[in-house]
């Protein structure tokens, strides 16, 4: 391996901010929003990074496409500021390359191939609740569902499936409805990108009655809300 | 023998299934039975008559119990954890110690009942009639309670709230008229339109909560904890808050008139055209605080610390300001207590 990306690699890994880091980079390479850490352990940051630089053949590239990702993230100015050290890192790295810029395959975006944000607007809104819709969320889910029910989806895609266990219900409690559904809107990039997960979670989650309600609820409040 | 000398009645005791085969052939009369400790979670008894019936220690986690009637009944220490209650009946009920997490109970009537320490945290209670209930030490974090009735219904009839967390609750229009919330939890919660007309808030933690609008006139909130909340619009006429805390408070228009202020902290806080007069704000903590456009006619300002205050266009005609500190005040268009304008 080049010694500058071998520097870079230590660099991030033992970086304060690695598990974010860690994070971006899985997003960007697979184009999945992972926090689970098992799966984020199956690519670990070495194997990432050579991938993304193995697919942008210039500095200028990589910085397009990590800052590109970063921005339809939730916490955007904290990934925009974990893309800049990524870059940063990658500087010498690049700068001890000749670089052969062919003009035709940089149109083709790995990050951009996976999650589709080609095809969509540049625009496209983040998800931040503000505290007046967060209170309006409440009510709408609330109005038309359990609030329990709701929780135990929610726990289900975020967690694992809730076994009704002594400490899957301590663990449910802790996190009010709303946090919960934070939690989902700061996991995933999009609506679109959770709704599969819901959908599937509700048809194998037989333990919990109107599953399939539940997730449709979910997902018609939060379209409506977060538009 | 005569009627009177009878020995008073057994109650009815059923097991779970017998219950349910019985709600399933159609009968809906479980008035007075016993039903204790039993298992009926996910159970359908939509409609139910368990009025005056012990359900104490019954396991009812996620059942289907809309419109039933759980009137005088005994569910201490039950399980209702998820369970759909819409318009159920829980008049005078005794719910102590009850687990009513993430439940639905919009529309409820829980008139007189007792929920003290109660487990009503992500609970609906939308439009619910929660006049004269016992919530003391009740947790309802994160509960949504807009429209709900908490109205004072007499002085000895009050609905009790004392301990209770509120933390996130959402109160937005709710009705507290003369409510007793003293010592009461309500951080960041949404109490936007509210009613708490001559409501206790002493020492009640309010921090970050919206009251945008909402009416809090002759409250007595003294040592009240109001930082950061926003209190835009809201109506505080005659209000006692006395050595309460609004640091950084939004108080823009605000009607303050006549309120007791003394010692209170309202640094940094913006009061820009808000209406404060006559307001007593003696011994005021009004350091860097925006008064721009607000009105202070005949307010008291005895020993006032306005050091660096913004009174661009403040109408202070007739207020006691000889004792204030006045140190790197901003002047501007100010109309001093002499009637004179001021730019200094």
């Amino acid at each position: 391996m080049h010694t500058s990306l071998t520097q870079a690699i230590q660099h991030l890994t033992t970086h304060p901010k690695r598990d974010r880091i860690h994070k971006l980079l899985y997003w960007v390479c697979k184009g999945q929003w992972e926090n689970a850490a098992a799966k984020l352990n199956q690519a670990p940051i070495d194997m990432l990074l050579q991938e993304l630089v193995r697919n942008a053949s210039t500095l200028e590239i990589l910085e397009r496409r990590i800052h590109k990702a970063a921005s339809v993230l939730n916490k955007s100015e904290t990934y925009t500021r974990i893309a800049t050290e990524i870059v940063q890192s990658c500087t010498d790295y690049y700068a001890s390359i000749s670089t052969h810029v062919d003009p035709e395959n940089d149109s083709e975006d790995l990050f951009e191939l996976l999650t589709g944000l080609a095809l969509r607007n540049e625009t496209t809104p983040v998800m931040t609740i503000a505290v007046p819709d967060r209170f309006e969320i409440r009510r709408l889910l609330m109005q038309q569902m359990p609030p329990l029910k709701i929780k135990i989806l929610l726990f289900s895609v975020l967690r694992h499936p809730f076994s009704f266990e002594t400490i899957d219900w301590a663990e449910l409690k802790a996190k009010t409805l709303d946090e919960w559904v934070t939690e989902l809107l700061q996991s995933f990039p999009s609506i679109e990108s959770f709704e599969p997960q819901l959908l599937a979670q509700a048809a194998t989650l037989t333990t919990l009655d109107q599953s399939a309600q539940v997730a449709d609820i979910i997902i018609q409040t939060l379209r409506l809300k977060t538009r | 023998m005569k009627s009177s000398q009878l020995p008073p009645e057994k109650p009815l005791a059923l097991d779970g299934q017998t219950l349910l085969q019985r709600y399933q052939s159609g009968d809906r009369a479980f008035k007075s039975f016993t039903l204790r400790n039993l298992d009926l979670m996910g159970a359908d008894l939509i409609g139910a008559d368990f009025s005056g019936a012990n359900l104490s220690g019954t396991n009812l986690c996620l059942a289907y119990l809309n419109r039933v009637n759980f009137r005088d009944s005994h569910l201490v220490n039950c399980q209702l954890s998820g369970a759909t209650l819409n318009q159920a009946n829980f008049s005078k009920a005794n719910l102590r110690d009850s687990n009513l997490h993430g439940a639905s109970l919009q529309g409820a009537i829980l008139f007189g009942a007792n929920l003290g320490l109660a487990d009503l945290s992500d609970v609906n209670l939308i439009d619910a009639d929660l006049r004269s209930a016992n919530l003391c030490n009740a947790n309802l974090t994160g509960a949504c309670l807009r429209g709900a009735n908490f109205r004072e219904e007499s002085l000895v009839d009050n609905t009790m709230l004392q301990g209770a967390i509120l933390n996130d609750a959402d109160l937005q229009g709710a009705n507290l008229k003369g409510a007793n919330l003293d010592r009461v939890s309500l951080k960041n919660a949404n109490l936007a339109h509210a009613n708490l007309n001559g409501a206790s808030l002493k020492g009640a933690n309010l921090e970050g909560a919206n009251l945008q609008g909402s009416v809090l006139s002759d409250i007595d909130g003294s040592n009240v904890n109001l930082s950061h909340a926003n209190l835009r619009d809201a109506k505080l006429e005659r209000a006692n808050l006395n050595h309460a805390e609004l640091f950084k408070a939004n108080l823009t228009g605000a009607i303050l008139a006549d309120a007791k202020l003394g010692y209170v902290n309202l640094r940094e806080a913006d009061l820009s055209t808000a209406k404060l007069t006559r307001a007593d704000l003696n011994h005021a903590y009004l350091q860097l605080a925006n008064f721009t456009e607000s009105t202070l006619i005949r307010a008291y300002l005895a020993r006032a610390d306005l050091s660096g205050a913004n009174l661009s266009r403040t109408n202070l005609f007739g207020a006691e300001l000889s004792s204030a500190t006045l140190v790197r005040v901003i002047f501007a268009e100010t109309t001093m207590p002499d009637g004179r304008i001021s730019n200094a």
